[in-house]
């Protein structure tokens, strides 16, 4: 159980390192950034679990059980950073929704919310920014990356006989 | 170490399980909902655990035969289960299934020429589809109700969610509003 309660704390160690970061602004919400900083939050307590452990075998102290457990809240909180800077578009409805005093909205609202300009130019540009395309100024290509990685998700979808979603 | 390698091997092996008996309704087209495939996959998990646990205190040498190791094991392996669905679920089955730039990308490596402007784009794939797309989701998971004029919000779950962003920004320092 100890080790699970230090699994824990690291992660809250980890949040907090990274949140104080982001504050100073050292670091931004890049998973690539958030990742590296889990690992270098991971050494004290890979010390403790591995090298010097803390505690004896026989008070079951289950090692890499409780790393894999630090990494999933990890890449949880990655995962959940990633959504802060570009809200889904179930949150955006939210937000319309809970504008209104009466938590409602109407179709025409939820219309002007999501225009193009909105929804489909900056995620875009991030593909561009990221790598996976290439803007010339007019069109848009895939990079071999961008390639590769709809290539995957393709087969996966084709493994599981359903069309992409979006 | 064999505590935790019963815990991570019952994790993996149920997470295959889950894996394949998902894949396999999916692919039987004999569903209604894609959560409920998803869901009742994940419950399916469950048993396996048990008996991978239990088969793997009787049979893995050097075991403590304590209830307490039996009982706290089992806890770490259902957790680790979770862990490894969750994710599954956030990172793979869920970004093919709702992310906007992973279509994006299909939509231009699907156009004739493997290269398109932002109207080729539109097309297709465009503000109005995605608001079409997610309100049906919504409605279907019952996350919203509609009464002909206005949408409403239906259950907690958006909620939460939301919630959770809030503490994140605070945590982070965004400013409110």
């Amino acid at each position: 159980m100890l080790t699970l309660l230090l699994a824990l704390f690291f992660f809250i160690f980890f949040v907090c390192v990274h949140a104080a970061l982001f504050r100073l602004k050292f670091v931004r919400l890049e998973p690539h950034s958030i990742g590296l900083l889990s690992l270098l939050c991971f050494v004290p307590y890979g010390l403790l679990l591995f090298v010097k452990p803390v505690l004896s075998p026989e008070t079951w102290p289950l090692p890499f059980s409780s790393a894999l457990i630090y990494f999933g809240l990890c890449l949880w909180y990655t995962g959940q950073c990633a959504a802060l800077e570009n809200p889904s578009p179930s949150m955006m409805i939210l937000v319309q929704l809970l504008k209104n005093p009466e938590k409602r909205v109407s179709p025409s609202e939820l219309k002007e919310a999501f225009s193009n300009d909105r929804m489909i130019k900056p995620r875009l540009m991030d593909l561009a920014a990221f790598g996976h395309a290439s803007f010339d100024g007019n069109h848009f290509t895939l990079t071999p990356r961008g390639r590769l990685i709809i290539s995957v998700i393709r087969l996966y979808r084709r493994l599981i006989k359903r069309d992409l979603g979006g | 170490m064999p505590l935790d390698l019963l815990a991570l091997l019952n994790a993996f092996v149920n997470f295959l399980l889950f894996l394949i008996i998902h894949i396999f309704i999916f692919r039987s087209e004999k569903y209604k909902t894609a959560p409920q495939v998803i869901f009742m996959s994940f419950l399916l998990g469950f048993p396996g655990l048990l008996i991978v646990h239990t088969l793997g205190f009787i049979f893995i040498p050097l075991m403590p035969l304590r209830l307490g190791a039996f009982l706290f094991t089992g806890i770490v392996a259902m957790g680790l289960y979770l862990i490894l669905v969750f994710h599954y679920i956030a990172w793979i089955f869920g970004m093919s299934e709702a992310a906007m730039r992973i279509r994006l990308l299909n939509e231009i490596e699907l156009h004739p020429q493997k290269r398109a402007t932002l109207e080729d784009i539109y097309q297709n794939y465009n503000g109005e589809k995605i608001l079409e797309v997610r309100l049906k989701r919504l409605l279907n998971a019952g996350h919203l109700t509609y009464d002909g004029q206005y949408y409403y919000l239906k259950g907690k779950v958006l909620l939460l969610q939301d919630f959770v962003s809030g503490l994140f920004k605070k945590l982070l320092g965004f400013p409110q509003g």
